[in-house]
């Protein structure tokens, strides 16, 4: 029995130039394609003087993003693009100053409400380096509840420099959210294994995705103390991401349930996470184990795949700092999700700077140091 | 997973600081709820307010939800909403607290709000009962902080109200405040067109009453003196109170005797007292200074009205007007107490607060039986606030009234000596002047020019200032009377472009006199601003019009 034709087509692009990005668009355009979703790395250096005019010239929803590395099958790509041709139109949608203190986005969200097609699953990316994405989704969650399943990320640098990052019609943009609605249905699984190693401590000053204080002391004062007695290791002579990707945050949830914070960069005695850290609640210090975390990716491919429609497309939204910690074991956690997938479903994805979701969680939340598997299938049709 | 006592505590803690955020109902409970549910691993919250601990109604929506309700609850949750429904539900005003219903795949947690309202967790899982109770103490401080968004609202609502009727206030009386001015500047239009030709027929009036007359004409033209005076006064008196009512009424300040000045006043009043048979007498304190300063064109005006009044309406017995000083004279200034008694009809108590009142007279039969208009003691009044004084009346009917007042005045330097214009001939002019009159009303020229020109003075006549301004320059008169309001162009431009022309061309200054029917100190300043150094009140007296010619002709170069 022939293989059935792919959902997809998946054009890969090891070069990361921007004339085999305006290539690989052509091709899926010339394919069929009624949507792109497009993922670059950041060492392609892609610039809106570079790209802009092409993505405002393609005539299908254009969403996606430039991210630490991307994702095909069981390859990570530290340069290249990926452009998925997808045989479905998507609605597109775009939040803007995402670090604005000033802005409301309910009122921006519920205008979506009624664009967004129902029970459509939302590819939601956004500025990782934004300020304010845990209010976003906040609000977005507010707004669409829980009609929809969400799975994305945060696209970025890990340079930390915040720029132009999102693929949209109007060009690459900075500083916005994207919501992309496609009339497919999804199963998400959402996984981290790391485990608590010191605290708890009170978060006693914090401010969107600044850490002031823990227990009323300079949080760095506090950090500093349990990192280097566990590793071994100085800030004063390590770099400060190097060292801190394996020491996360968790802010503590009902039943010993934790949402990952992963501590970015050091501003003076404060210390800038990937995400917002509520203040007055009770955080941990976390610890990675490489096989925990590998049994998560395990865990995650399974919840993932429980799906009852065929598996067309698996998206993976998978934490850049994973990688950094997983380091040479990292493959295996590629392969832990690519052994569960179902045929015909070819894995693309990102190692993002921060993973959103909702499935078999409280609300819409922002997560660091996890791994988000979407699984877009559809369903079965019934057989005569 | 159990939680430790430790994080429960600090997840009270953590949500007791997420409430009272702000004073908002809306915004209180959306930094608070969204949140909670998170830190409670909820998917969903919905709070009810019952006000008045009212029973919460089978289809009453929440009023916070999060995510927010996009159909009603018993779409989304039929469940939750049956229970909600079910008459064990609602016998109180909340369901059992604490109570936990599964249904359509949740599992709905119901815990009071205080006494106050309810909120509904929906979660995956039921929470243990360790939980609910750490809740109980955190919802009890959502109950005080709800209150108090209550109360805000409240105050808020008030508070809007308040200034709502404030400013609804402020534009009535703007309105009003409009529509009263409007009237004014209408009465004084009115005031001013019918003064216009009552100058005419005063003056004329005046004129032939100067010729040769037999006796029945002398004496009709003596009436329609007389009732043209009358009048005027009721027009005069129609046009101070449209001034008072705009706010434009003001004194002027000048020196004047007051022993001369009541001499002036009274004099022909007691020729009215004596046809009535009425004894009428004046004193003057001794220790009152010779000289005033103030408005003494004002004071005639109170003075006149007041013994006027007082002739009125006594028929037998005595009007008496007395003057003393009420406080001590002190640097540079006196306060004089004013007393005008009479024997007349008098006033009831009753009425006696209506006559200060515009239009109001103590009865309407006065208004029949004597006439006037109701605005003299209005008018009397305001002129004696403005004064710095008040108008007060001590009365019984039928045994005469006695109307006083008090009022500053200031002590001046030198007096000016008195010009007794009254008792001199006309004067004969030392030097015959070209006069240009500029004078749109043809009666009113009349008048002018025919004195003029019997005294020996050449008049040259314009109908708008255009034309004066024409005349003036082909032909270069003496001096200018120049009308205020007129077609084309009026005095006020009239005079300030024959200024430029002079300041430009290096032309000595003729002097203009304004020929003004208003005479207010505004009026004045408006007419000097312009260039008009001299001024003459309508209805003219030919007589002061002469001597001023005559001052004016001694000041010219020959």
């Amino acid at each position: 029995m022939p293989s059935p034709k792919p959902f997809a087509q998946i054009l890969c692009d090891p070069t990361g130039t921007t004339e085999s990005l305006f290539g690989l668009i052509d091709t899926a355009l010339a394919a069929g394609a009624k949507s792109l979703f497009l993922l670059a790395c950041d060492a392609n250096g892609f610039t809106p003087e570079a790209v802009d005019t092409k993505l405002r010239s393609v005539g299908v929803p254009v969403f996606g993003g430039i991210f630490p590395q991307i994702v095909s099958g069981s390859r990570t790509l530290l340069r290249g693009t990926i452009v998925c041709g997808l045989p479905v139109p998507a609605t597109v949608e775009t939040i803007e100053r995402l670090s604005d203190p000033a802005q409301d986005y309910l009122i921006q969200t519920r205008r979506l409400s009624g664009r967004l097609p129902k029970g459509s699953s939302l590819v939601t990316l956004v500025d990782g380096l934004s300020t304010r994405i845990s209010a976003l989704l906040e609000s977005l969650y507010e707004a669409l509840g829980s009609d929809h399943p969400y799975v994305g990320g945060g696209a970025g640098s890990l340079s930390f420099v915040q720029k132009p990052c999102l693929f949209s019609n109007s060009g690459l943009l900075v500083d916005c959210a994207q919501i992309t609605a496609l009339e497919l249905p999804i199963q998400v699984g959402i996984e981290h294994g790391w485990q608590r190693f010191a605290g708890p401590f009170f978060v006693t000053g914090a401010e969107h995705n600044t850490i002031h204080t823990l227990d009323y002391r300079p949080a760095f004062e506090v950090y500093r103390e349990v990192v280097e007695a566990a590793s071994g290791r100085r800030f004063d002579d390590t770099n400060f991401f190097q060292l801190a990707q394996g020491y996360p945050f968790g802010v503590a949830r009902l039943n010993r349930t934790m949402v990952v914070r992963d501590p970015l960069l050091r501003e003076g005695d404060s210390l800038v996470c990937v995400g917002e850290v509520p203040p007055n609640q009770m955080v941990y210090i976390l610890k990675g184990d490489a096989d925990y975390l590998l049994e998560a990716s395990v865990t995650c491919a399974q919840t993932a795949t429980r799906s009852s429609g065929r598996g067309v497309l698996a998206l993976l939204f998978d934490c850049i700092s994973r990688t950094l910690f997983l380091m040479d074991r990292f493959p295996e956690e590629l392969e832990n999700i690519g052994g569960h997938l179902p045929t015909g479903a070819p894995l693309l994805g990102a190692l993002s700077l921060g993973e959103i979701a909702d499935a078999h969680r409280p609300c819409l939340e922002f997560f660091n140091k996890t791994i988000v598997l979407g699984i877009l299938s559809q369903p079965e049709r019934p057989t005569v | 997973m159990m939680t430790s006592p430790m994080e429960l505590v600090s997840i009270q803690y953590a949500l007791a600081l997420l409430i009272g955020q702000d004073l908002e109902m809306q915004s209180m409970l959306r930094k608070f709820l969204p949140p909670a549910l998170k830190l409670l691993n909820c998917r969903s919250g919905h709070i009810w307010l019952l006000p008045c601990k009212a029973p919460l109604e089978a289809e009453q929506p929440p009023c916070y939800s999060y995510p927010s309700l996009k159909t009603s609850l018993r779409e989304r949750f039929p469940g939750l909403a049956e229970h909600l429904a079910h008459p064990t539900a609602t016998r109180s005003a909340i369901p059992s607290p604490g109570e936990i219903v599964n249904a359509d795949g949740n599992f709905y947690h119901f815990l009071p709000i205080g006494s106050s309202g309810l909120l509904v967790l929906v979660r995956d899982s039921a929470l243990a009962p360790a939980h609910l109770q750490a809740l109980t103490p955190v919802l009890h401080r959502l109950e005080t902080a709800c209150q108090a968004c209550l109360q805000h609202t409240y105050v808020e609502v008030a508070r809007a109200a308040a200034e709502r009727a404030h400013k609804e206030a402020t534009q009535a009386r703007e309105t009003a405040e409009t529509a009263s001015k409007a009237k004014s500047d209408f009465l004084a239009m009115i005031s001013h067109e019918i003064r216009t030709p009552m100058n005419g027929i005063i003056g004329l009036t005046d004129w032939m009453l100067h010729g040769e007359l037999n006796g029945t004409q002398r004496e009709h033209l003596g009436m329609i003196k007389s009732s043209s005076h009358a009048l005027m006064e009721i027009i005069n008196e129609i046009l101070d109170f449209s001034r008072i009512e705009a706010g434009t009424l003001t004194l002027n300040r000048a020196p004047f005797p007051l022993r001369d000045l009541f001499h002036d006043i009274f004099t022909p009043l007691v020729v009215w007292a004596r046809k009535k048979s009425l004894h009428f007498h004046w004193n003057i304190a001794p220790d009152i200074p010779e000289a005033l300063e103030g408005d003494a064109g004002r004071l005639r005006q109170i003075m006149l009205n007041l013994v006027g009044n007082a002739l009125k309406f006594t028929e037998i017995g005595e009007v008496a007007v007395s003057v003393s000083l009420q406080a001590p004279t002190s640097a540079g200034e006196c306060t004089l107490l004013f007393r005008v008694s009479d024997t007349g009809i008098g006033i009831s108590p009753d009425k006696q607060s209506l006559i200060f009142e515009a239009f109001k007279q103590a009865d309407s039969s006065i208004s029949r039986r004597y006439g006037g208009t109701g605005l003299g003691l209005p008018i009397s009044a305001h002129l004696i606030k403005l004064m710095g004084g008040a108008l007060r009346v001590e009365s019984e009917l039928g045994q005469g009234s006695t109307f006083y007042f008090s009022a500053p005045f200031s002590l001046p330097q030198r007096l000016a000596p008195p010009k007794d214009t009254a008792s001199q001939p006309l004067p004969k002019p030392q030097r015959l002047l070209n006069v240009l009159l500029a004078e749109d009303n043809a009666i009113n020229r009349l008048i002018v020019q025919r004195p003029l020109a019997q005294a020996g003075h050449t008049v040259l006549v314009a109908e708008n200032g255009q034309q004066a301004v024409e005349v003036w320059q082909a032909q270069r008169p003496h001096l200018i009377l120049m009308d205020i309001q007129m077609p084309v162009m009026d005095g006020l431009e009239a005079s300030t472009l024959i200024r430029a022309r002079e300041r430009s061309e290096g032309l000595p200054a003729i002097p203009i006199v304004a020929l003004t029917a208003n005479s207010t100190h505004a009026d004045r300043e408006k007419c000097r601003a312009a260039g008009m150094e001299h001024f003459i009140s309508k209805p003219m007296n030919i007589r002061d019009l002469l001597v001023l010619l005559e001052e004016i002709g001694q000041t010219l170069p020959l």
